[in-house]
């Protein structure tokens, strides 16, 4: 376990801002208690200050995991976001589509979203930009990269695709070796 | 008829031909220079501009008059309608812009020879042809040592195989010869590159052996992460990373993630954090090429820093 | 992986508490079986009376209910599943509560949900029985041989629903539905006609409406009158055959070695001998010893139900020998499927409301638990909703949420699970906590425990700090905390069901094994926790296997290795007593304190769970010098030793 060099914050930062935009601030700077980004393996964990504090007595072979894993730097050193941190992106997303029941599994196995199966969506997405999926009940679902902007979806045909798919709940059951 | 007032007018329209200087001015008039090494006058610099112009220019102009006094001492020759003055050779020794060279380490035969007390005799170039009555190059193209053809008889020594072919004997003593001065070559610049770094050849080839190991075992596609360790492979010593604290002061993780977060908002990806492990390195590879360099062993010199 | 393994365990159909025992089981199986063979009996002779009635013409009436249904002679096959129908069915009908009758079930759940938590209780037992009932009724109408075998049982509610059938399909015009109808009773029914066939189907007029309804009445009389005679014949058969029980020669038990009996032959002598150990005095063989009679049932045991001699001999320690026989019945039947409502993203309510809109069928496990939820079927995989997928719940035993409901960690404390994977208890724990404080999840193993990350995560929990260690090396890792809850690696007799390999890989030198580990893992387990907690100081320790060596044994060693810390009450309200004395043995008197589980009883994996409170960071030596062990979260000023 170890802080992120000033690279790897960056490379983080940058990716992160695509889903939650300035409000990173809120993950860094947060009025409860602080928290830090710590980097195990190659994994990066959001965890509370306190925690990681009581990690450093854990050798670095014994670690697993440390509170919530926001995703992983590849080889090549960029950063891959995992489902994992769903629920922080959920909370601070930018732009958000909402689907229909009947869009929820096929998104679920892993598809990408159909205009056909978008039940609501923020005004102002811009195109390649990242989104939050949730369904109608307001349960977050995963996240993907809008395909057209908002203006441009509303042209397309029902089965064109809006949202490119990059993770979603059911890797928790489908990735489950290779996530974690 | 009385010339005194015409005199007078002339000296007042010009300056006087002689210049008293308190400390006699040098010449050297091969480059036709001369230096003063008198005092200014201190408060005639230091005065406005004017009188200063002025000071100056009086000075040079005495100083190029006592010049061309000095030229007029000069044996003249006098040629149809002008004068000439050979100028003597010059005295004044201009500074090296380089500096100078190193003395080179003695060879092993330069220090036999010294030893010894054998003196370096200097040959001629070109010898002397008396077959064909004129100076020929010692060795090389039409060199008297080279001449073309074989001699036509060879002798065949008592203990020699009678069916040996001499010509080609001669041929392998010569390849011999020019081999064994190669390796004498080789190793008196190997002796002299360890030189400086206080090593022995066989250390230098020692410690070339290890980096050569170990850059061997990192180029592999997992940067030498899945190869098998050997038997006392030696441990490479890089310069070890410098890294932020596990746990830092209270603020300061944060502060610096604001910073960074600051201008990843500001799109500023040119104007990037320094980053520390490229840099350090590039001076750590520089660093090596210097210590291993010089020598002229390695040779090759390279190009760039590549790009990473 | 083995997330899904474990998961797939699981759990109980509603609670019944403080059931008795009393050998039910046993009592059922002899029913069924000499209800059986009278029921052939009957069946032949009530065919060569209908064979003589034909040759005379005379119409005599037979009775309805039992002359018909094939034989049971699927001998071949275990009929373990068939014998518990019978016994459950009864705990429905017996069930008062079953009387306040609703007419849809949804409509029972959805009003258990809307109600608060009172009405969740009442919600629960009503639900309880009818959902029982429901099933069983499904069943009758599949299966035809349950069917009989329950009325055999004398469930007379069932008997007289068939009967109150039976005119209707008299009056009915289909003339199909005679031969379509199964039921021998039909068939008693043409006999005891006197008019033909196409007579009977043209009308029935009120003429002869009366005469038919006597004629139903009388038949009624008669059947019940029959079945009276059958009962008492069979009484007397029984007994006869009691007498002639003996126990199998030594020759014969050679014999068997080679070619084992027929199964249902070895459970006829189960039932035989069982009925002679629990009365001994007047039922023995003057010859044998009850020894004899122990090594006979133990033998034809260990054939029947597959376990190995050791196990066998282990687990008839245990119970009484009719107990032990439900305890084996109960281990060949699933526990039902339960799942845990994960509170840090999902509320009981919703998360129900949600599933029984996916058409799941559920229902509160007990009063006990405020999340826990019983599945008793789904059109979904249970596993692969968007729901579970989202974290709202987790599939978990209902036994394994006793541990975490037992420590009851509060809110910033500091917490250990010591062998954590997959992930129940300790994102319960999390939950309970509402994810402030920490929980250091440890696993031995590393493939576990990356099921054990994947649920942390799933579930939201972030307080978490997972690693892997052996849990032996704990409080030099880390020290400190206000609660630890270790659910010891144990051989998994409580879950048998759930994994049958135990029956037969588990020998003496696995629970030797097994104990050597669980008492260096109490003791590091205690050793890590802080006594001076204001809030904590708690252990609780729990095993999912039933044998007396890996519960009361280790918890009275570490109490005599420890002596600062002692039992506590563990918070669960039912459950049996640990046992304080055990052949011979006796353990110290506090554990009674303890709490152990039982499938048969409880419906619940076999559980054992033990709760400690520290008192002291001191442990007095026997020289009255105090020790006091590492990682108790007490600084030890170490001398330096000098480097001679």
């Amino acid at each position: 376990m170890r802080p992120l060099t000033d690279d790897e914050t960056k490379v983080l930062f940058e990716k992160l801002a695509k889903y939650i935009g300035r409000n990173i601030v809120h993950l860094i700077d947060r009025p409860d208690e602080p928290y830090c980004f710590r980097l195990q393996k190659d994994r990066v964990y959001y965890v509370r200050e306190d925690i990681m504090r009581k990690a450093t007595a854990v050798g670095r072979r014994n670690l697993v995991a440390l509170g919530v894993c926001f995703g992983k730097f590849t080889k090549t050193g960029k950063f891959r976001m995992h489902i994992t941190a769903l629920p922080y992106l959920a909370q601070y997303a930018k732009y958000k589509v909402w689907i229909k029941p009947n869009g929820e599994m096929p998104f679920l196995y892993g598809n990408h979203v159909v205009k056909a199966h978008i039940g609501r969506v923020t005004e102002d997405i811009p195109e390649h930009q990242g989104v939050i999926v949730y369904n109608m009940a307001d349960v977050p679902l995963g996240f993907g990269v809008s395909a057209r902007s908002t203006v441009d979806m509303r042209k397309v045909d029902p089965t064109g695709i809006t949202v490119f798919h990059q993770a979603d709940n059911g890797e928790y059951l489908r990735e489950e070796d290779t996530l974690f | 008829m009385d010339v005194s007032g015409i005199l007078e007018e002339h000296k007042g329209r010009f300056q006087p031909v002689q210049v008293e200087r308190l400390i006699p001015v040098e010449h050297d008039l091969g480059c036709l220079a001369s230096f003063d090494i008198n005092m200014l006058d201190d408060a005639a610099l230091r005065a406005d501009a004017g009188v200063r112009e002025t000071y100056l220019q009086g000075l040079s102009r005495e100083g190029t008059q006592l010049l061309v006094n000095e030229l007029f001492t000069l044996p003249t020759v006098v040629d149809e309608d002008s004068v000439y003055a050979a100028l003597p050779k010059r005295s004044l020794v201009l500074p090296r812009e380089k500096p100078v060279p190193k003395e080179k380490p003695m060879t092993r035969w330069e220090k036999f020879a010294k030893i010894k007390g054998i003196q370096k005799r200097k040959r001629g170039a070109m010898v002397f042809d008396e077959a064909q009555g004129e100076w020929r190059p010692r060795f090389g193209f039409k060199g008297v040592n080279n001449d073309g053809q074989q001699p036509w008889l060879l002798e065949v020594p008592q203990s020699a195989d009678p069916y040996q072919d001499q010509y080609q004997v001669r041929r392998e003593e010569k390849k011999e010869r020019i081999e064994k001065n190669q390796r004498r070559h080789q190793r008196n610049a190997e002796e002299s590159a360890g030189k400086d770094i206080g090593l022995t050849p066989h250390k230098m080839r020692k410690r070339d052996l290890q980096s050569a190991l170990v850059l061997s075992k990192g180029s592999t596609a997992s940067m030498g992460r899945f190869d098998a360790e050997l038997k006392g492979e030696p441990r490479v010593k890089g310069l070890r990373k410098k890294r932020s604290p596990l746990v830092g002061a209270a603020g300061v993780e944060k502060s610096k993630s604001l910073e960074i977060l600051g201008r990843v908002a500001k799109g500023d990806s040119s104007a990037t954090v320094l980053n520390v492990r490229k840099a350090q390195r590039a001076i750590n590879s520089s660093k090596r090429r210097d210590a291993a360099g010089g020598g002229a062993a390695t040779g090759s010199k390279r190009k760039g820093s590549g790009k990473r | 992986m083995g997330r899904r393994s474990k998961n797939k365990q699981d759990v109980p159909l509603p609670l019944e508490l403080d059931q008795k025992i009393d050998g039910k089981v046993t009592k059922r199986l002899n029913d069924r079986l000499k209800y059986e063979a009278i029921r052939t009996r009957k069946q032949q002779e009530s065919a060569q009376r209908a064979t003589a009635q034909r040759a005379g013409g005379n119409a005599r009436q037979k009775p309805a209910a039992n002359a018909a249904g094939p034989a049971p002679s699927t001998n071949g096959k275990r009929k373990a599943p068939a014998v518990s129908k019978p016994q459950k069915k009864a705990k429905a009908a017996a069930k008062p509560a079953a009387e306040s009758e609703n007419e849809s079930e949804s409509d029972v759940e959805m009003a258990a949900l809307d109600a608060p938590d009172d009405g969740w209780d009442k919600a629960v037992l009503e639900s309880d029985s009818e959902g029982d009932a429901d099933s069983f009724d499904g069943l009758d109408s599949d299966d035809e041989e349950a069917a009989a075998s329950s009325e055999g049982a004398g469930d007379s509610d069932a008997e007289d629903e068939e009967v109150k059938q039976m005119p209707l399909s008299l009056l009915g015009d289909d003339s199909g539905s005679d031969d379509s109808d199964a039921g021998g009773g039909m068939e008693s029914y043409d006999e005891l006609d006197t008019d033909s066939d196409g007579d009977e189907e043209d009308g029935v007029t009120f003429r002869d409406m009366e005469k038919r309804s006597r004629r139903l009445d009388a038949a009624r009389e008669e059947d019940e009158e029959l079945a009276r005679m059958e009962l008492d014949e069979a009484e007397e058969v029984v007994e006869g055959e009691r007498e002639l029980f003996e126990l199998p020669s030594a020759e014969q038990v050679e014999v068997e070695k080679d070619a084992p009996l027929d199964l249902s032959q070895v459970q006829l002598r189960i039932q035989e001998v069982i009925r002679v150990l629990n009365n001994f005095a007047q039922l023995r063989d003057e010859d044998k010893s009850r020894n004899d009679y122990m090594d006979q049932l133990k033998r034809d045991m260990c054939f029947y139900y597959g376990y190995n001699d050791f196990l066998m001999d282990k687990l008839l320690q245990l119970f009484t020998v009719s107990e032990a026989v439900e305890f084996f019945e109960a281990n060949e039947v699933a526990r039902p499927v339960t799942v845990r409502t994960n509170t840090l993203k999902a509320r009981r309510r919703e998360l129900a409301q949600a599933l029984i809109n996916r058409g799941v069928n559920l229902d509160p496990i007990g009063k006990w638990t405020k999340v826990g939820l019983t599945v008793f079927d789904s059109p979904v995989p249970i596993g692969a909703t968007p729901e579970y997928m989202a974290g709202q719940y987790m599939i978990q035993a209902a036994a394994s949420f006793l541990p975490v409901v037992s420590l009851a960690p509060q809110e910033n404390e500091k917490v250990l699970d010591m062998s954590a994977a997959p992930g129940g208890k300790t994102t319960y724990c999390a939950a309970l906590m509402k994810n402030t404080g920490l929980v250091v999840a440890n696993d031995a193993s590393r493939e576990r425990s990356r099921a054990l990350v994947a649920n942390i995560h799933r579930l939201g929990v972030s307080n978490a700090l997972v690693c892997n260690y052996d849990g032996r090396e704990f409080p030099k890792v880390m020290g400190g905390f206000d609660r630890v809850l270790l659910d010891a690696p144990c051989s998994g007799t409580g879950v048998i069901s759930k994994d049958a390999s135990v029956k037969t890989n588990k020998g003496p030198e696995d629970f030797e094994m097994l104990t050597r580990l669980q008492k260096e893992l109490i003791l590091s387990a205690i050793d890590s926790v802080n006594a001076d907690s204001p809030t904590g100081g708690y252990i609780v320790y729990s095993t999912c296997s039933v044998t007396v060596d890996e519960d009361e044994a280790v918890v009275d060693y570490a109490l005599s290795k420890r002596p600062n810390v002692k039992l506590v009450n563990t918070e669960l309200e039912f459950g049996r007593p640990g046992f304080t004395s055990f052949r011979g043995k006796s353990f110290h008197n506090s554990l009674s304190l303890t709490r152990r589980f039982y499938p048969h009883t409880h419906n619940m994996d076999g559980f054992f769970v033990a709760k400690f409170k520290k008192l002291s960071n001191k442990i007095q030596a026997a020289d009255n010098t105090f020790v006091v062990p590492t990682g108790c979260g007490v600084k030890i000023k170490q001398k330096k030793k000098r480097a001679q």
